[in-house]
């Protein structure tokens, strides 16, 4: 990476947030390690909490899902499977923490607007002001099948119900002046609502409003309602910046100060003394996290049947899937793909560059994210939330519950050494962590 | 030795008269201060009280004017910082997602190391309304419906499913996993929950005697909040755990006048419990005669700063003095506490792994 120069900074003052992702539900832990602890257990939770929040993080950040991924009818087996209810698991944290933030990906779909908005109000209340809800829009008749409401929505109007959602939480919200609480009713086609609330206001007076998704249609949904987006854009400087921009436009025309939304990209970080460690250290991580197994089975969802009998050195099949789309329902890697296109200019790639159907799969890796020297690190997180192309990171340990270590004893103080990360928590609400203007409905 | 009595202590708001945040030292901002939370658990665990119990309601009542932190959440967050207190919220079945619940309250039996309880309870048909879900026609047979799906979706991991095989590159074994397919006719749940079996297998159930459709659904509740001491011969089954509201002496003022002041400010409704009021030692004495003819009493506090006192200096030392309060030890289960068995697995394939009532950690 070429370094900047300083007329390339368009915030010149800008510093590094970060928050932790623990996804639970993924391939990119590695659970196989030694090092790897229970995936459940509390204590896994309580250390990286603590870990992050040593590290003056602004947040933790729980995903959410509610179905066990499958594929072809069958459990997908090699990954982490099973994880806390988050709202849940964030407030035992809350009892366990002082500053951090604690954020629950919660969906609009499966859910309902005074229930939600009430818990998401205690948790607020339980931590002193530090709660946030990642809104998302989880919208498929296969999750709906654990729900009373079954697959009862039409994809095409998630992101409208989304929005009611969060317009009759935050209603719940404003709904306690200090002294009385006024009733909320809400008959908008989508809610059928009349509630009284009993949850007093939190320090911040509302939780956070984070949004995950990336259809057009999800980024005007996050700059009309959201305070930060949670995005893909991690891994390259380019895209992110675009993407960035992006946000800051939609931001502008939906009548909002410009960096009213911050963007916090999930990534992945790995810290390493040296350039040769980096390199091996980096390449271990992501062989770790794509397994033979693990490839078998992404090259499979792309072919629509069971490929774990091949030999992942060896080539690609030779035929094309079975299938013409890349099954979205089911938590698959490449949802929505046009499967035999995907697949000829996989077969055309591995061709080309000699690579054996682990090493295409490993090429084609969305894992990469950061990895250098604390100080190569430190250099770069700096360059990119001054050039704009994010405010900072939310980072997926690749290790857990020690993958934050390394982030936390080396690159934090090498961000602070250079004055691009905060040396102490400078408030109590994440609203605070994160230099947030009032809600938007308290404005 | 005697059999013990557990005692339970409801910490919602200002205590259960609905005076009480009047007469409370709080202001109504205190009232929900987790701090005070944390405090109500500390003391509680310290003196060997069986469990704390987290009455809620979404809607505002009379009992609380001034308001509910959701009762799930209340018990999460002093999850981590007790440990050996049982830990019971109360989560409706009249109108939440029975996939929800069951995540919910294994969340919190994992986060407390096996010490959660849950209070099922039906709510009023207007809880439904306000909240945009049907009513269900029958509330007592709903309970029972959602109690046997959340109880399946408890048993949808086998207790040892995750097995982590690096040879085969196996995080879990999909065969202990299983679909539950509860179909109730008005609602259906697919499974296995997102949540792995938790440290009880089952949190400790509990259910109102009044709702309960068949007085002995053994099947359906651990433990059954009754009103009425004779309870636990008619119902043969679970635990009885007698619910008592108690107006206790403090220093500067009778018992009696104290009932009296607060019901001048605003009376008190029946709910069907008894209501007791005297000094802390006649209570102590009242508490242990109940010894053997219940298995525990919840007590409820008029006025929750004034009459936690009085019980905890004066009741709870009579009580332990006596032996009759057993406290739980730390690292114990709520089940072990109580003495009941550890659920086997509905659909576990191989030898259960633990089906007595020992510490299954
Ligand atoms: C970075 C990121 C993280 C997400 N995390 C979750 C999650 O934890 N749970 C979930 O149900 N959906 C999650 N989503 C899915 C989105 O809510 C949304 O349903 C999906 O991206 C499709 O919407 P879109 O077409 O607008 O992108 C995530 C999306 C993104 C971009």
């Amino acid at each position: 990476m070429t370094t900047p120069s300083s007329g390339d900074l368009r915030f010149p003052d800008a510093v590094v947030h970060f928050g932790v992702f623990f996804q639970g539900v993924n391939h990119s832990t590695i659970w196989s390690d030694p090092r790897s602890g229970s995936q459940m257990a509390h204590s896994t939770f309580v250390q990286l909490v603590r870990t992050a929040e040593r590290g003056l993080f602004d947040a933790f950040f729980l995903g959410e899902g509610l179905r066990l991924r499958e594929q072809r009818g069958r459990i997908h087996d090699l990954d982490v499977v099973g994880r806390p209810d988050a709202l849940t698991e964030l407030a035992t944290l809350a009892g366990l923490t002082t500053h951090i933030g604690l954020v629950a990906t919660q969906n609009t779909t499966y859910n309902d607007p005074a229930d939600l908005a009430r818990r998401l109000a205690s948790l607020d209340v339980l931590s002193g002001g530090r709660a946030a809800w990642n809104v998302v829009t989880t919208d498929n008749a296969w999750t709906g099948e654990n729900f009373r409401r079954g697959g009862h929505l039409d994809h095409a109007d998630r992101y409208e119900r989304a929005e009611r959602f969060v317009r009759t939480a935050q209603r719940v919200w404003d709904s306690w002046d200090g002294e009385r609480y006024t009733p909320v009713e809400v008959r908008d086609g989508f809610f059928d609502v009349e509630f009284t609330p009993t949850v007093p206001r939190s320090p911040q007076q509302h939780p956070v409003l984070f949004q995950a998704g990336d259809s057009p249609a999800g980024r005007d949904f996050a700059t009309r309602t959201a305070d930060v987006v949670f995005s893909r854009h991690g891994t390259d400087h380019a895209d992110a910046l675009a993407f960035a921009d992006d946000i800051r436009r939609r931001t502008v025309a939906a009548g909002r100060p410009e960096g009213d939304v911050l963007v916090l990209p999930g990534t992945q970080i790995v810290v390493a003394d040296n350039e040769a460690e980096v390199e091996e250290k980096a390449r271990w991580v992501l062989e770790q996290q794509v397994t033979p197994a693990t490839a078998l089975s992404l090259v499979g969802q792309v072919w629509g049947e069971d490929l774990s009998h091949l030999d992942p050195d060896g080539p690609l099949p030779a035929h094309d899937p079975v299938i013409s789309v890349v099954d979205g329902t089911r938590g698959a890697h490449r949802t929505g793909a046009d499967a035999v296109a995907l697949a000829q200019r996989w077969r055309a790639e591995a061709e080309e560059g000699k690579f054996s159907l682990r090493e295409l799969v490993l090429h084609h890796s969305s894992e990469r994210g950061f990895a250098g020297t604390a100080s190569q690190l430190a250099d770069d997180l700096t360059h990119w939330v001054r050039t704009g192309a994010s405010d900072g990171f939310n980072i997926t340990p690749y290790l857990v519950p020690s993958g934050l270590d390394d982030v936390v004893d080396q690159l934090v103080p090498a961000l602070q050494d250079r004055g691009a990360y905060p040396t102490e928590y400078v408030g109590t609400t994440l609203r605070e962590h994160l230099g947030l203007r009032a809600p938007l409905t308290r404005r | 030795m005697t059999t013990p009595l557990h005692l339970f202590l409801d910490v919602d708001g200002g205590g259960w008269h609905p005076a009480a945040w009047r007469w409370s030292r709080s202001t109504p901002d205190e009232v929900f201060s987790p701090g005070r939370l944390r405090g109500f658990a500390v003391t509680a665990q310290a003196q060997g009280l069986t469990g704390l119990t987290f009455e809620d309601s979404p809607l505002p009542d009379a009992r609380n004017p001034v308001g509910h932190l959701d009762a799930v959440q209340r018990a999460a967050f002093l999850a981590g910082t007790t440990e050996a207190v049982g830990l019971l919220p109360v989560a409706a079945t009249t109108y939440s997602e029975p996939f929800h619940v069951a995540a919910q309250i294994a969340s919190l039996d994992h986060s407390s190391a096996g010490r959660a309880g849950w209070i099922a309870t039906t709510s009023p048909a207007a809880v439904a309304r306000s909240v945009d879900l049907p009513v269900a026609p029958d509330p007592a047979g709903e309970l029972a419906d959602v109690v046997h799906a959340v109880r399946s979706l408890w048993d949808s991991w086998e207790d040892d499913a995750v097995v982590r095989d690096v040879a085969t590159g196996r995080y879990v074994d999909r065969d202990r996993l299983h679909h539950v397919d509860v179909d109730t006719g008005r609602w259906s749940v697919k499974g296995p929950l997102t949540v792995p079996r938790s440290p009880q297998g089952h949190a400790v159930v509990v259910v109102r005697e009044e709702d309960l459709r068949h007085r002995a659904d053994r099947s359906t509740a651990d433990v059954v909040l009754s009103g009425d001491a004779g309870a636990r011969r008619a119902l043969g089954g679970p635990l009885v755990v007698l619910d008592v509201e108690v107006v206790l002496d403090t220093d500067a003022h009778a018992a009696t006048d104290r009932l009296a002041a607060l019901d001048a400010t605003a009376p008190a409704p029946d709910r069907g419990r008894i209501r007791w009021a005297g000094s802390g030692q006649a209570l102590a004495a009242w508490l242990t005669d109940l010894t053997g003819v219940v298995d525990g009493v919840r007590l409820h506090a008029a006025v929750l700063d004034e009459d936690l006192r009085t019980l905890l200096r004066t009741t709870v030392p009579a009580l332990r003095a006596a032996r009759v309060l057993r406290p739980p030890l730390p690292g114990a289960t709520l089940r072990s506490t109580l003495g009941l068995e550890r659920p086997a697995n509905r659909y576990a394939t191989g030898p259960a792994l633990v089906t007595t009532g020992g510490d299954p950690r």
